[in-house]
């Protein structure tokens, strides 16, 4: 089972008056092809930070991000861009969906970002496909505004797989929702990841959410803990 | 940039508002089309209003005037062209290519007296032949009554007058007048009174023409004791537009020509010249000794004895000194023949007198010896007449004056005609040369309005970046989320730019539109606004030419990208993760 991002050693800290605080104390992890990864830990340990590093939104101070090998931390925006493009998917808590747009448009912000080549009409398509995915085939022109937090993070979900990463990213996915409706989100990820032999990095308080992931790892003072085994016993499909 | 373009469009008009853009966005382009509107508003009047007084002088005036100079101490000063002169500039101007004809004519201030009631127009005298071929002042269709023939009518000379100063005088035409020089403004020699006639009346629709009267060039040079003299000659071009370049073609016609009528006269002095100075230098070379022996013979007293010693030291170096001065002149005498041989070969333009050189070093070495031929002159003079009549040394002396006077002669008659040949005394303008401060006034307010007119696309350009600065700040978390999904830092920026471009755009165009409307319809919003200050005549012709339209669409697109640089930069620079952090 290959390891498809690995984090080595991240130091990160922000300034905050006249010093700095120091957020990722030497954080370490490994991702592997096809996994579901739940990180937990306190609030303001550094998770989402963590999460920001390893999905180039932001940079190290000291430490290396390798994707498949290739150091993604260093590089150009340009360089950076085009990975998270191509290669990263994020859902946030807060949806983080563009306002002025309708869902399906909304989905097909990362391919237009891409300039992915194809028939327009096939990668509207492939939208259209991802939110009867998600279970909103029948709001897909509906404004962002018009629907409900979780149909939200649907949307959300579904514009992280539009280009088919490798790797999604998930920082509190259902954080800002009821337990119901979490519940349904839940189910929806780990199917998909199931399904589509996406890797997952969820941070999560959720311990349901967390319970229904192949690993949890344990942040502590801006450091990484492995507590070892997967507690899915079943193997991620997609590598078997 | 399919894109940016689309995210650009949608934050400058969102689907969900109900305007179809948002109010800053339409606030920026309002701004700008404003501005452009203005601009194309106000330079439209302003080139209308420009080209109603240059065609009516340029009708007035025509392309070229040449006249002449003379020199009054180290000043020019204006002169009269002779008969001659005014021939030298016909035979150039028929020599240079692209000049259609020339007219003679003389201008001044005039007294017009009937009754007790009086006015001073400005009077321009020309031939009724002549003048219509290089402008348009007696162009027929001007006139309301009677014709621009100045037929005159046994001793009442005939006088075409506007229409202001016919109401004003209540004159009407065939009415008789007093017409008298005033000398203001004119090259007058005297000043006459002549009985006039009104033969005509004319309206030009232009208050400094309308106020002038018009009579014939006899008229004039009776009026102000010219002889066959005139003022100045106005020239006409094929194209107006190539004046520039024909003034100094045929400046430079006109210039070879008075030479070429000067050189028989040139040669002859200078020819005449070295010959009298060989004479008084073989005549002065046995003075001094002959003047000393005749001198120690006779009785002298003593001042007259210091007198003609310092008259032999003087006449001891003088023949040198005279011949001196012969290589100049013969050097300039060489270019005079020279030009004269050419001619004969038909090789004219290869022999010039326009290198001066010689003719200024022969001026130059006669000026250093005549000072010494009056010095000694004068002492010869001083000298005879201490002297008694019968006195030895009298016949001497008198040889001696003959031989300074011969000298004193033929370099004063070469002095004179090398300056003659240096001295240029044609002057050849363009009309713009003639009225610069009309011309330049205009221009210039045509520029500064423009100028201040373009302050209302800047101010447009503040708002665009205030708008996009403010959309900057409102957008920061979509910012960074189309960071996340993996937009380019420069893809952020052109969102921005692009921006600025659309609005650039559409102010332009609506700028344009009503720009356009306002300036067609200029005249007619005008007298309905402003009644009281315009009359019915007074339409301004509008002209809204295509490179201003083209200048203040560019400046106002260009001004709105640059304008849009600053939110753009802003925008790129938001750090991804931080935008997303930001609720």
């Amino acid at each position: 089972m290959g390891d498809i991002l690995v984090g080595i050693d991240i130091v990160k800290s922000f300034p905050v008056g006249r010093g700095r605080l120091s957020v990722l104390k030497g954080a370490g992890l490994s991702v592997r092809e096809g996994e579901m990864l739940a990180i937990m830990g306190a609030s303001g340990v550094g998770k989402s930070t963590l999460l920001h590093i390893l999905g180039t939104l932001d940079r190290p101070d000291s430490g290396t991000v390798l994707f498949d090998g290739q150091d993604v931390a260093g590089g150009t925006d340009a360089a950076r861009s085009a990975f998270r493009n191509r290669e990263v998917g994020f859902v946030f808590q807060f949806y983080h969906l563009l306002a002025d747009f309708t869902a399906l448009e909304n989905v097909l912000v990362p391919a237009r970002i891409g300039r992915r080549g194809g028939a327009k009409s096939s990668i509207r398509d492939r939208a259209r496909e991802l939110l009867e995915r998600v279970g909103l085939g029948e709001r897909l022109d509906h404004r962002i505004q018009q629907l409900s937090g979780g149909e939200q993070q649907r949307v959300a979900v579904a514009r992280a797989l539009m280009n088919e990463p490798r790797i999604v990213f998930a920082d509190e996915p259902t954080g800002n929702l009821d337990t119901a409706t979490s519940e349904g989100i839940h189910r929806m990820l780990k199917e998909i990841s199931r399904e589509r032999g996406q890797a997952m990095v969820i941070v999560t308080h959720d311990e349901g959410l967390a319970g229904i992931c192949n690993r949890v790892l344990h942040m502590v003072d801006g450091v990484v803990r492995d507590t070892g085994e997967p507690l899915d016993s079943a193997a991620p499909t997609g590598v078997a | 940039m399919r894109f940016e373009l689309s995210v650009c469009l949608r934050y400058l008009a969102p689907k969900r508002g109900r305007l179809f853009v948002s109010v800053s966005t339409l606030l920026s382009i309002l701004g700008l089309a404003v501005g452009v509107m203005t601009y194309i508003t106000v330079i439209a009047v302003m080139t209308g209003f420009r080209n109603q007084i240059t065609n009516a002088y340029t009708g007035y005036f025509s392309d070229l005037v040449a006249y002449k100079e003379k020199e009054e101490g180290d000043r020019r000063i204006f002169d009269l062209l002779r008969e001659r002169d005014v021939a030298v500039i016909e035979r150039a101007a028929q020599a240079v290519e692209d000049i259609q004809a020339i007219s003679p004519f003389i201008y001044g201030r005039v007294t017009l007296q009937v009754g007790s009631l009086s006015y001073f127009p400005d009077l321009r005298a020309v031939d009724p032949v002549r003048e219509p071929k290089v402008s348009a002042i007696l162009s027929g269709n001007k006139l309301l009554e009677g014709d621009f023939k100045f037929k005159r009518d046994g001793d009442y000379v005939a006088i075409v007058i506007g229409k202001p100063i016919a109401d004003k005088l209540g004159l009407r035409l065939n009415d008789e007048l007093l017409i008298a020089s005033t000398g203001i403004g004119s090259v007058a020699r005297q000043r006459t009174s002549l009985n006039a006639y009104v033969a005509g009346i004319f309206r030009y629709g232009n208050i400094e023409q309308d106020m002038s009267a018009y009579t014939s060039i006899e008229t004039a040079q009776i009026l102000q004791g010219l002889g066959g003299d005139v003022h100045r000659v106005s020239i006409k071009l094929t194209e107006t537009e190539r004046a520039d370049e024909i003034k100094p073609r045929l400046a430079a016609k006109i210039e070879e020509l008075r030479k070429r009528d000067l050189l028989p006269e040139y040669r002859a002095t200078l020819r005449d010249g070295l010959e009298k100075l060989d004479a008084s230098i073989a005549a002065l070379e046995g003075a001094p000794a002959s003047l000393e022996q005749k001198g120690s013979d006779a009785e002298l007293d003593e001042d007259q004895a210091k007198r003609l010693e310092a008259l032999v030291t003087l006449l001891g170096d003088l023949p040198d000194a005279l011949a001196k001065t012969k290589p100049p002149i013969e050097k300039a005498l060489g270019l005079g023949e020279a030009l004269g041989f050419g001619e004969a070969l038909g090789l004219d333009d290869a022999f010039g007198l326009d290198d001066t050189a010689p003719l200024e070093a022969a001026v130059a070495a006669i000026e250093d010896v005549r000072e010494k031929l009056l010095a000694g002159l004068s002492l010869v003079i001083g000298l005879e007449a201490t002297l008694e009549e019968t006195h030895p040394l009298r016949a001497e002396l008198t040889a001696v004056e003959d031989a300074l006077a011969d000298a004193d002669g033929a370099t004063g008659g070469v002095r004179w005609l090398c300056r003659d040949m240096l001295f240029e005394p044609f002057v050849v303008h363009t009309w713009s040369e003639l009225n610069p401060d009309l011309f330049r006034l205009v221009k210039q307010e045509g520029i500064i309005t423009g100028v201040f007119v373009l302050l209302i696309v800047v101010v447009a350009g503040f708002i665009i970046i205030s708008a996009l600065s403010m959309t900057v700040v409102q957008k920061k978390r979509e910012i960074g989320i189309m960071r996340a999904m993996g937009a380019r830092a420069t893809s952020v920026a052109t969102i921005f730019g692009l921006s600025g471009f659309v609005i650039g755009v559409l102010g332009t165009v609506f700028g344009t539109l009503l720009g356009l409307l306002l300036s067609y319809n200029f005249n007619a919003i005008r007298d309905r606004l402003m009644p009281q200050f315009f009359s019915p005549y007074d339409t301004i012709p509008i002209s809204v030419q295509l490179p201003s339209l083209i200048f203040i669409w560019s400046f106002t697109i260009l001004f709105s990208i640059l304008a849009s640089v600053v939110p753009a930069i802003t925008a790129a620079r938001l750090h991804p993760a931080e935008a997303l952090r930001w609720e």
